[in-house]
This record gives structure tokens, C-alpha cells and sequence, in this order.
């Protein structure tokens, strides 16, 4: 033991310090940080994607990307991710401390980055990750913990961005960890992305690097959403196979370095270092090389997603349970009763968009109770389909329509079929479905049919003092509703929007991609963007998480782009068995396909070609 | 057969990325044919659109059988053209101007990224390359 009168000075003095510092080995990033420049991997060429681990469906989404999507309106405004940032295009970042004031430790970190002032919080306080069906950002949601003098950030809950501007894609589906370290007056930053879509392997990046640079102000970087741009509002631009522009991507063309065509396609094996070796015995323009042959599609080829090599987005609903998640005003979204349901609750009572499968119904109440126990007046389907409509009857039996003519009213608005349940509402149409199912199906009992139903443009509300206005958009039928909720900022999209698969068009009930192409064009017209894209008006998608502009957007894109190569192949007079064959999903099978489910990307073409057809 | 030593490409790539970094929005490289030789063209200002992340010039082009084409040209961030004391009222609709730039990869779009534009009533121009 140490004793005090046999300990020297100097001793005691550095115990003294050590007793007093902050934890041990911890750094501090706060501060204005500037850019040093760096490398990237490649030739050069635009284009060029070796050195990134491409996946095959990363590779086929490049080949078909068009630089005029940064001038499609609802991309002129969209701004380079947060890790996007930290790479690409030198942007001074200030981080600033968020401290507890009881303990007087730093919680978070606050990050602005000046390239369209993109935000971030780094929290270091052990909160968990939000759950899976929470809305995705630019930014996503970051926690960090220090590994000794190593800030390691986890950030999950991004939107879909780009590795670089030419078409090299990260999918929504993207876990990021950074490393941060501080070394003196200089910050370092290596970053592994980690995406099962697009990716075939995580892709680390460790040359990005900042000065501390106190003395520099922060520009702003507002951007107000695009009206005029250079593409007309509701194009999408893409090209179809061997017809991108890039040169990083033609066979034919001599860089200056000479570097193979294969190279430049990317993929896990240019990262490594045998690639050296292989370059050198490889041809710079093979003879014959085919510009579309990404695209194609040899027999047993692994499209699917890759293996998760970073952090499964988790907190989804359990199974046989229903998650309930606040949208936003006085809308909620439940989870786990096969299609999503909307929930908007106040003074009024309770008016439920779609009600799910029917097993769930039980639960689905016992969720709607947790919101509110006012009484459930309206229903609204947004489609006829069993898990939009299958709770209809026990959850209206449950509800109580809005007594107009109390006390001595004996029936509700439109015919109802009594006032001890709640209406149900929807375009005529599902009305006639759900009396004959086309699927030949065993109707639903009379007390889940529509009893309100429309037959004009649109119907509205006044419910929880805000309209409720109720749009007839055809799309994957000919019947299908979009419910906006004015003053709460929430549309419910039921399947016009589904986040988790191709949408599941049926012609056989008047649904088409075209008709979708323009139903999602209007759902963005409705959808008003805070900033950046996103926020703003929430979206309640059929399926998936709850989504914003963004969201819409991308998946009016991917069904754009998809209409067009399907009316191109029958253009050149291919059958729909050879359409199907040839697989126009390209760049889009690992996220959205299946080739197992009870909707599989085979049966969507084929709808999608019947449709196109007709 | 590839004669250059990967590490020889990866260093100049290196050079070649850092030379061309900046704060642009989205990669001119991409879109716009830089080994092309400028274009040229002659036109009525329609709108200047003055605006993050990047300005435009709508011009109106009228051709040889008298029909008339929208051109729009690529200008900069309201923060660059601000720092070359430039406003949104430095061109005006109606104004006859000459301009040329960088044709576009894509020949489907009437669009040129801005390089130099005069305005022969009084000699003003403005020549430079948007960040």
C-alpha cells in the first residue's frame, strides 16, 4: 500500500491529476472542422466503378442511371447524405456538444455539415435505435460508444443515396459505422458501409480527413423545393441496357491509364489486393465486350440480397402482435396485421384506415384501445383486398357511427347499415368486390361492407377538427382511395405505395403501372417536403415503414423506369413470356424482389405487361 | 493487355479526384461532355431561375424555320454567383444574350452548362466555371 508519508511528491501530484481528468482516453470532437483533400479509388473516368463492391443489382442500377435524375424536381433538392458528405465532396462539418446538465457529460454530439446543412446527432447516452418501421432520413439515426480514443458511431435508418454521383447506389437498407479519431488539431473519419442490396461487401473508406479550422463560418445552404428544372415534372430518366453515356462505362474507350473494361465495372474482387495481379494479365477493350451484359441474366444467378454483414434494422412488430407508432398531429400507424392501418384519434372518436386480416382483428383493437377509447366511427378502405379489408366486420361491430341526428337519429350518413357500428367507407368498387371476391373467394359478412361508399373524384370529412379528404386514385386496382389528413400533415397511400416488394398490381380489377406511375405522381403532388426532400408530410405506405417525399419519390422512379423497359421489349416485339424471361426488374430485384411469396417479381411483370398491353 | 501498375492508376486517380473536388451539387462529369468542344448559342432570356444548388438560365432559341426552342443553361449556386456580384436582376427576361457551354452527355435535353454569356447591348458578360 501507497502511504502517504512515504510517497513523493511528484506521486501524488499525477495521482491527483489522474483523479481529476476526464474519462481516460476519451477526445473531444467538438469543433469547426475543414476538408483535406483526398483520394478516390478508380481511373477517373465518370463512370469507373472499380474499387467498390458492387453487387450485381448495384452494378445493373448504375449502368441504367442518367445524370438528369439530379434535375428531376424532386431531386434538385435532394442532398448528399450525411456519409456521403464525409466522402465526396469536401464539406466543412462543426460538431458541437450536447452536455447533461446534472452530470455535466457529453450526451450527443451535434453535427452540421455545410453541403445543403445536412444535420446529425451522435448519441452517446445508450438510447436504442428506433424501431424498424420509424421514418428513415439523410442522416439516419446515429449512436456512438468510445473504443479508447476511438469515437465508433453506428447509423442506421438512412434513406437511399448515392456512394458517388454517377450512379453508385446505397439502399435504404445501409448500416454505416465511423470511426472517428482525433489526432491533435486534425480529425479523421473511416467509414464501412454496410448494404445488402447493393453491395456484395462492405466498402470502407479511411481517407477522409478535417484540420480544425476555428476561425471558418458556416455558410448556409438552404434549398427551397424545384419548380422549373431542365426535366419536365413526372419524367424519369434512365437508360436501357448498353445505352448509358458514361464513359466509365463503354467498352470501346482508352483511359489514359489504360485500365481494363472489367475493372471499371466494380465489384467485391477489384477492392482486394490479387486484383493487381489480375489487371495485369487483362484485356483494356475486350473484343466484343457488350455493354449490356450486366443486365443480363445467366441461369442460377444470386440476385437476392447479400448477407448482412453490418446491423439488421430490428424493434418490427412481433409475430401475432400489433406495433403502434405515432406519424404525427393526431395520426398513428399499426404494424403487424398484414397491410399497415392508420389510425387518426381525437374529441371525435376513432376513424381507422383499413383494418388488416381478419385473425389480427382482436389485437388490432386492443392497439387502437392503447390510442384511444373514444369510439371508432369511420372506416376507410383504401382497396378490396382481404388484408386491407378483413377486420372490417369486427372492428366496425366494435364502433359506433357519429349519431348526426342525435338523440332520435336511426341511421347514419349514405344508407348506413345501422348506427351501432361504424361506417365504412370506400370507393364503389371495393363495395362490388367485397360482395363477389374476384378471386372466388368466400365474401366477408355484411358487416365489414362498405356502407358509405363514392363514387366522385373524392369525398371528404371533417373529423377531429381537421378534413379528411378522401381521393379515388386508381393504381394497382381501379378502385383505390388516398386518405390526407390536412391539418395532422399524414397521407395514408394504402397500396399504391408498398415499401417492402413490387407493387402488386391486379388488371383483372382495372390496375396498371401506368395508372400507378400516375397515381404515385400525384401522391407527390400532395406530399409536401420540410427541406432536402424530406419531412414534411408523412406517408403511411400500404406496406413498409412510414415514409415521406422521398420515399414516394423513389418508388415512382423504380415503377417509371420499369414501365418504360417493358414498353420498349414489346416494342421490339417480344412476347410477355420473353419479357418475363429477360427480367426488366433489373436494379431492383434484391430490394423489392421475390421469387417465393404469394406475389412474386414474375407474377408483377406479367401484371405490368397485361396491363401495358391491354 | 493493361500496361500500367494498378497502384500507378489508383495514385493518379488520386490526383485526379482531388483536382476536380468542390461543392458542386451533382457531377458535371456526368452530365455534361467536358472533351467536347463548347456550343454556342443566341437567344431571348425567358427566366432566370436563381436558386440552391444551382441557377438556371432559360433562354429562347429561335431557329432557322422561325420555331423556337427553350435551352436552359446551367449557372451556379446563388452563394458563387453572389461572391462574382451577380443578382438575381443581373439578366432580365427579354434580354438578348450570347452564350456558350458544355453540351450534354445525353443529347435528349436542350441544356448547356454555362461557361460564358454576354449581353450585346452594353457589353456586360460573364465568363467562369461553376463550382
Amino acid at each position: 500500500m501507497l502511504r502517504r508519508e512515504n510517497a513523493p511528491l511528484p506521486i501524488w501530484m499525477l495521482l491527483l491529476v489522474l483523479g481529476t481528468a476526464p474519462a481516460l482516453a476519451q477526445m473531444d470532437i467538438t469543433g469547426m472542422w475543414n476538408p483535406l483533400p483526398r483520394d478516390q479509388d478508380g481511373s477517373g473516368d465518370t463512370g469507373d466503378a472499380a474499387g467498390i463492391p458492387l453487387s450485381v443489382d448495384g452494378r445493373r442500377r448504375a449502368h441504367s442511371w442518367s445524370a438528369e435524375e439530379f434535375d428531376t424536381a424532386e431531386w434538385v433538392c435532394r442532398p448528399h447524405a450525411w456519409d456521403y458528405s464525409l466522402d465526396g465532396p469536401l464539406s466543412q462539418i462543426r460538431f458541437l456538444p450536447i452536455v447533461d446538465r446534472a452530470t455535466q457529460e457529453i450526451i450527443a454530439y451535434r453535427g452540421h455539415i455545410q453541403m445543403e446543412q445536412q444535420e446529425t446527432f451522435i448519441w452517446l447516452d445508450g438510447r436504442p435505435h428506433p424501431p424498424a418501421n420509424a421514418p428513415h432520413t439523410w442522416s439516419g439515426f446515429t449512436t456512438g460508444e468510445w473504443e479508447g480514443d476511438v469515437l465508433v458511431t453506428t447509423t442506421t435508418h438512412l434513406k437511399e443515396a448515392y456512394i458517388r454521383r454517377t450512379g453508385l447506389m446505397r439502399s435504404d437498407r445501409t448500416t454505416v459505422r465511423t470511426r472517428w479519431r482525433r489526432i491533435g488539431d486534425y480529425l479523421q473519419a473511416t467509414t464501412i458501409m454496410y448494404d445488402p442490396i447493393y453491395l456484395a461487401e462492405p466498402y470502407v473508406r479511411s481517407a477522409n480527413m478535417w484540420v480544425n479550422s476555428p476561425e471558418r463560418p458556416m455558410a448556409p445552404y438552404p434549398c427551397e423545393e424545384a419548380t422549373e428544372t431542365v426535366v419536365p415534372r413526372g419524367s424519369v430518366s434512365h437508360f436501357l441496357p448498353g445505352q448509358s453515356p458514361l464513359p466509365g462505362l463503354d467498352p470501346d474507350r482508352v483511359d489514359e491509364f489504360e485500365t481494363p473494361y472489367e475493372a471499371k465495372l466494380g465489384g467485391a474482387s477489384t477492392m482486394l489486393p490479387e486484383f493487381v495481379d489480375a489487371v495485369a494479365v487483362m484485356e483494356t477493350n475486350p473484343a466484343g465486350a457488350d455493354p449490356a451484359a450486366p443486365f443480363m441474366r445467366p441461369q442460377g444467378e444470386e440476385i437476392g440480397p447479400q448477407p448482412i454483414w453490418g446491423v439488421e434494422l430490428e424493434g418490427g412488430p412481433e409475430s401475432g402482435a400489433i406495433q403502434v407508432l405515432p406519424v404525427q398531429g393526431n395520426v398513428f400507424a399499426l404494424f403487424g396485421a398484414g397491410a399497415n392501418i392508420t389510425v387518426q384519434a381525437g374529441e371525435d372518436g376513432v376513424l381507422v384506415v383499413d383494418t388488416g386480416v381478419e385473425s389480427m382483428s382482436e389485437a388490432v383493437l386492443e392497439a387502437i384501445r392503447t390510442i384511444s377509447d373514444g369510439p371508432i366511427r369511420y372506416i376507410v378502405n383504401t382497396t378490396h383486398t382481404r388484408e386491407h379489408t378483413g377486420g372490417n366486420d369486427l372492428i366496425a361491430a366494435a364502433g359506433e357511427q357519429v349519431p348526426w341526428r342525435a338523440p332520435t337519429y336511426a341511421q347514419g350518413p349514405q344508407g348506413a347499415l345501422g348506427r351501432d357500428k361504424a361506417s365504412v367507407i370506400a370507393y364503389l368498387n371495393v363495395f362490388a368486390r367485397m360482395i363477389v371476391p374476384p378471386d372466388g373467394s368466400e365474401p366477408l359478412p355484411e358487416g365489414g361492407w362498405p356502407d358509405n361508399t363514392y363514387s366522385t373524384p373524392w369525398k371528404r370529412l371533417y373529423f377531429n377538427d381537421e378534413p379528411v379528404v378522401i381521393t379515388h386514385r386508381p393504381g394497382t386496382s381501379d378502385s383505390n382511395s388516398v386518405v390526407l389528413f390536412r391539418k395532422s400533415d399524414v397521407v395514408s397511400a394504402g397500396d399504391l405505395l408498398d415499401l417492402t416488394r413490387f407493387p402488386r398490381i391486379d388488371p383483372d380489377t382495372g390496375g396498371g403501372i401506368q395508372a400507378l406511375v400516375d397515381a404515385l405522381n400525384y401522391l407527390i403532388s400532395i406530399v409536401a417536403p420540410a427541406e432536402n426532400s424530406s419531412g414534411g408530410t408523412l406517408v403511411v405506405p400500404g406496406r413498409g415503414r412510414i415514409a415521406d417525399y422521398a420515399e414516394v419519390a423513389y418508388y415512382r422512379d423504380m415503377v417509371s423506369v420499369i414501365r418504360d423497359r417493358i414498353l420498349a421489349m414489346i416494342d421490339s416485339g417480344m412476347t410477355r413470356e420473353m419479357i418475363i424471361a429477360a427480367g426488366p426488374t433489373w436494379g431492383y430485384d434484391a430490394r423489392y424482389g421475390s421469387d417465393s411469396s404469394d406475389w412474386t417479381t414474375d407474377m408483377f411483370v406479367g401484371a405490368a405487361y397485361d396491363s401495358l398491353a391491354r | 493487355m493493361a500496361q500500367v501498375h494498378v497502384w500507378t492508376l489508383l495514385a493518379s486517380a488520386a490526383a485526379l479526384a482531388v483536382s476536380s473536388a468542390g461543392r458542386t451539387h451533382h457531377s458535371f462529369q456526368a452530365t455534361y461532355d467536358e472533351e467536347s468542344d463548347p456550343i454556342e448559342i443566341e437567344g431571348v432570356v425567358k427566366e432566370l431561375v436563381w436558386r440552391n444548388p444551382h441557377s438556371f438560365l432559360r433562354v429562347d432559341v429561335a431557329g432557322a424555320d422561325g420555331s423556337v426552342e427553350t435551352w436552359v443553361l446551367e449557372w451556379a449556386s446563388i452563394n458563387q454567383l453572389s461572391e462574382e456580384r451577380l443578382t438575381r436582376t443581373t439578366l432580365l427576361p427579354g434580354q438578348q444574350i450570347v452564350a456558350s457551354g458544355l453540351p450534354p452527355r445525353d443529347s435528349g435535353y436542350n441544356r448547356l452548362l454555362l461557361r460564358e454569356v454576354t449581353r450585346p447591348s452594353d457589353g456586360w458578360s460573364w465568363r467562369g466555371r461553376v463550382r
